[in-house]
């Protein structure tokens, strides 16, 4: 069974990411509200994948990439970023804090279930 | 133009409920922030606040685009757009904030343009508008990933996470939101151990004197005081420069809130009326059965249905508990619109919450928005005088209007109370009469008055004429307060104010209830409107002119005949009791002809103005089938009071005290009069 994180701070939006990629065979998704509590999810247990978004209150997703980065165990972890349009400077800025994919939303649900499979069965 | 990205329709209708409450949300954040903003004036932008704001449009964009409102998508965008051109340090400039007030309306209209299946407006001029406000503001670049921090006595927090720690409960995000209901968090820092571990940093700015309680260090959770933060670079966190006063209230915003559709609720709470009914006719059985089981079936039987009584009441305020909402968000969306009307009219006008925490069932205080909106615009645009009016009268040149909420047993008050010119009870008795609306002569007795005010055909008559404006739409606010349940009362003294009170119920629904017979039926008053049953065998019972009256316990208690007011065929040899009720200055006491017992019972409304009688709140189904009708206490009591005060034929002077007690409603009638 693979784990994915989906992080966002909209719970209609984790819901409409989740319901996405429930086609993908066996994935338990766990779910953090906040960049915080994505950091610890991700200390606490081991994931396959990480969906993040990048506003977030207190932690920005862009501190979590580089936290998760910036640990040994999760260098190779997936983390698809899945940010709403309109932040130019942020795709440059989430590839280069070492994102695996750069997405935005609005999303079409096969299109993100699309590119994220490969990167779920790759691990 | 964005290349357009059209989502699956199927999977769009499955998150829109969602969508809609979560928008709900994500707007009362803007409105908060604005209004915020607003009363900061010219003091530099709060940068928190800034984030907040910036990041519910940034979701409301995000959302509202993933369900292919791109009307809502374009509008959230461009406020976005604007305030991200504010320089930083500095006050939002008005133009700007004028325009982003406008957005938040335009958002509102997309959404209930979307809500309504129909198309929102264009957001083509808003955009254009934004884009105009943003190039009149001059633009003072300054480095906006660097924030300087005043140097503070501030708290140290260190959390050290861990799997055994979350699986009890106390997680990272539990953590902040108990830091945050303490002082303001500054500063967010997480920090990776060798080991492989994370310990979150929160630095905290606590009001003086607040200390954490020491059992929070059971939590993994550590503090030491903190001389100085440095300065940090973007990411993190945004700091405030400004002098940091008592901490902003928490967001409402919450993780471990899950929302659900009222409708569901809805459901839940109408089968767990059916399951009401069911377990009486239950007890109805058990109690029938009497001597003709075993004892021992017997005890079981009866144990059982005790046993479910008691869960299903348990269930039943679950439920209730569950619709209950804190009246604060009406209250402030109508904080919001008072903006608007305060800037038309040009009066300055504070408005005041009392009793904002009172909770209420969500879908009565929905359907109060409207007539609340009505009430505070009419008392903004037509009770609070000019500036120059107020001050010739010897007022303070700023109006004030006072929105109050309070329980009282099972109702909830609300109240809208300005402090402006009052009706002129004289004049609109005059034009009532020009317009036909009352005879001549006629005294306008406050019942009458309200009527009259809330007639369409007085309405409109003369729209400088201040009264006039009450009468706009006021016939569509008390109907929509009558349709849930509730009553609307005035109060109003010339040259010192008008108050608005609306008496609602807190939910609608279930209720424990006393069931008693009245001639040959049997009916039910809610039992937490009941102060008292007094046996009325050798009890002093005087008659004055018409009214009976009863002394009791050093009170004199007027009474009302209930068989006689609802022209039930009268019981011979009945057992009569009075049921006191209503408050200690204002109680009367329903006669009856015995008491039947106390069952759970489940009212439905009747709302039909065909049937509709004072004194009788609805309907219920008893254990046996039969219908009863639900007397409604408030009512009665005000009855009775009405028909002494005829008696009495008196004008008392009205007092301003504020209504503390339910008692207060009933007295309108000796109050209107000046």
């Amino acid at each position: 069974m693979k784990k994915v994180l989906v992080v966002d701070d909209s719970a209609t939006m984790r819901r409409m990411i989740i319901a996405s990629l429930t086609g993908l065979g066996e994935v338990a998704f766990e779910q953090a509200v906040s960049g915080l509590e994505a950091i610890e999810l991700l200390t606490i247990s081991s994931m396959d994948l990480v969906m993040l978004d990048l506003n977030m209150p207190d932690v920005h997703g862009l501190e979590v990439l580089r936290f998760i980065r910036s640990q040994h165990s999760m260098r190779d972890l997936p983390v698809i970023v899945l940010t709403t349009r309109g932040d130019d400077d942020s795709r440059s800025a989430a590839i280069r804090a070492g994102a695996t994919l750069y997405l935005t939303k609005p999303f079409q649900p096969a299109v993100i279930a699309s590119q994220v499979q490969p990167l779920l069965h790759a691990t | 133009m964005r290349p357009e990205v059209t989502t699956d329709r199927a999977f769009i209708d499955d998150f829109i409920d969602d969508y809609f409450s979560e928008c709900e949300e994500h707007l009362a954040t803007v409105r908060r922030t604005l209004l915020a903003f607003d009363e900061a004036g010219e003091r530099p932008i709060d940068p928190p606040q800034l984030q907040e704001l910036l990041r519910a449009l940034h979701t409301l964009k995000g959302l509202s685009g993933m369900v292919g409102l791109s009307a809502a998508e374009e509008v959230a965008h461009a406020m976005e757009d604007g305030l991200r051109a504010v320089p930083e340090s500095s006050a939002v400039p008005r133009n700007l904030l004028d325009t982003l007030f406008a957005g938040v309306t335009r958002l509102e209209e997309a959404v209930v343009a979307r809500r309504a299946r129909i198309n929102p407006p264009s957001p083509g001029a808003f955009v254009d508008q934004v884009r105009d406000v943003i190039a009149s503001m001059q633009s003072t670049t300054g480095g906006r990933d660097i924030v300087h921090v005043r140097t503070e006595a501030l708290t140290r927090f260190r959390f050290a996470a861990s799997a055994a720690l979350l699986a009890r409960g106390v997680g990272v995000e539990v953590i902040r939101q108990r830091l945050a209901s303490i002082g303001k968090i500054i500063q967010t820092t997480p920090v990776a151990l060798p080991t492989g571990s994370v310990v979150f940093e929160f630095t905290v700015k606590l009001p003086t004197g607040v200390e954490p309680p020491d059992e929070w260090r059971d939590d993994a959770l550590s503090w030491e005081l903190a001389e100085q933060v440095m300065p940090v670079g973007v990411g993190l966190v945004v700091h405030s420069n400004e002098p940091m006063e008592s901490p902003r209230p928490v967001a409402a915003v919450s993780s471990n809130v899950v929302r659900v559709d009222l409708a569901r609720l809805d459901d839940l709470m109408r089968m767990v009326g059916e399951l009401v009914v069911s377990r009486a006719r239950l007890s109805e059985a058990v109690r029938r059965a009497h001597g003709q089981l075993t004892s021992s079936v017997e005890e079981d039987l009866t144990d059982a249905n005790a046993a479910i009584e008691r869960q299903l009441r348990g269930i039943r305020e679950g439920v209730m508990r569950v619709r209950l909402v804190a009246v604060n968000e009406v209250f402030e969306r109508l904080r919001f619109a008072m903006r608007d009307v305060a800037r038309e009219t040009q009066k300055s006008i504070h408005l005041e919450f009392v009793g904002q925490e009172t909770e209420i069932d969500k879908l009565v205080i929905d359907r109060m928005l409207e007539p609340l909106l009505h009430l505070v615009r009419n008392s903004a645009s037509h009770g609070i005088e000019s500036r120059n009016d107020r001050v010739a009268n010897g007022k303070s040149p700023d109006g004030t209007i006072v929105l109050r909420a309070h329980a009282a047993g099972d109702r909830i008050v609300l109240q809208v109370e300005d402090d402006g010119a009052g009706i002129d009870v004289l004049r609109v008795e005059q034009r009532a009469v020009a317009a036909g609306l009352i005879p001549p002569n006629e005294a306008l007795t406050p019942d009458v008055l309200l009527d009259v005010l809330c007639s369409s055909g007085f309405s409109t008559r003369d729209s400088a004429d201040m009264t006039s404006g009450r009468g706009v739409g006021m016939a569509v606010v008390r109907d929509t307060i009558r349709a849930i349940g509730g009553t609307l009362f005035l109060d109003s003294t010339l040259g010192r104010g008008t108050r608005f009170t609306i008496e609602l119920p807190l939910t609608l629904m279930i209720t424990d209830a006393l069931v008693m017979a009245i001639g040959d039926q049997s009916m039910a008053i809610p039992q937490i409107s009941l102060r008292e049953i007094v046996p009325l065998e050798g009890a002093t019972i005087t008659r004055v002119e018409n009214n009976e009256v009863l002394t009791y316990r050093g009170r004199v208690i007027p009474l009302v005949d209930l068989g006689a007011r609802f022209n039930f065929q009268p019981r011979p040899g009945a057992k009569r009791h009075a049921l006191i009720v209503g408050s200690e200055s204002h109680e009367a006491g329903l006669i009856v002809d015995g008491i039947l017992g106390l069952r759970e019972i489940v009212v439905h409304p009747v709302t039909d103005p065909l049937v509709a009688i004072p004194g009788i709140s609805g309907a219920t189904e008893l254990a046996d089938g039969r219908v009863s009708l639900v007397l409604d206490a408030a009512a009665l009591v005000r009855v009775s009071r009405e028909r002494t005060e005829r008696t009495a034929a008196r004008m008392l002077p009205l007092s301003r005290e504020p209504a503390a007690t339910l008692g207060w409603s009933a007295t309108v009638s000796e109050k209107l009069w000046s």
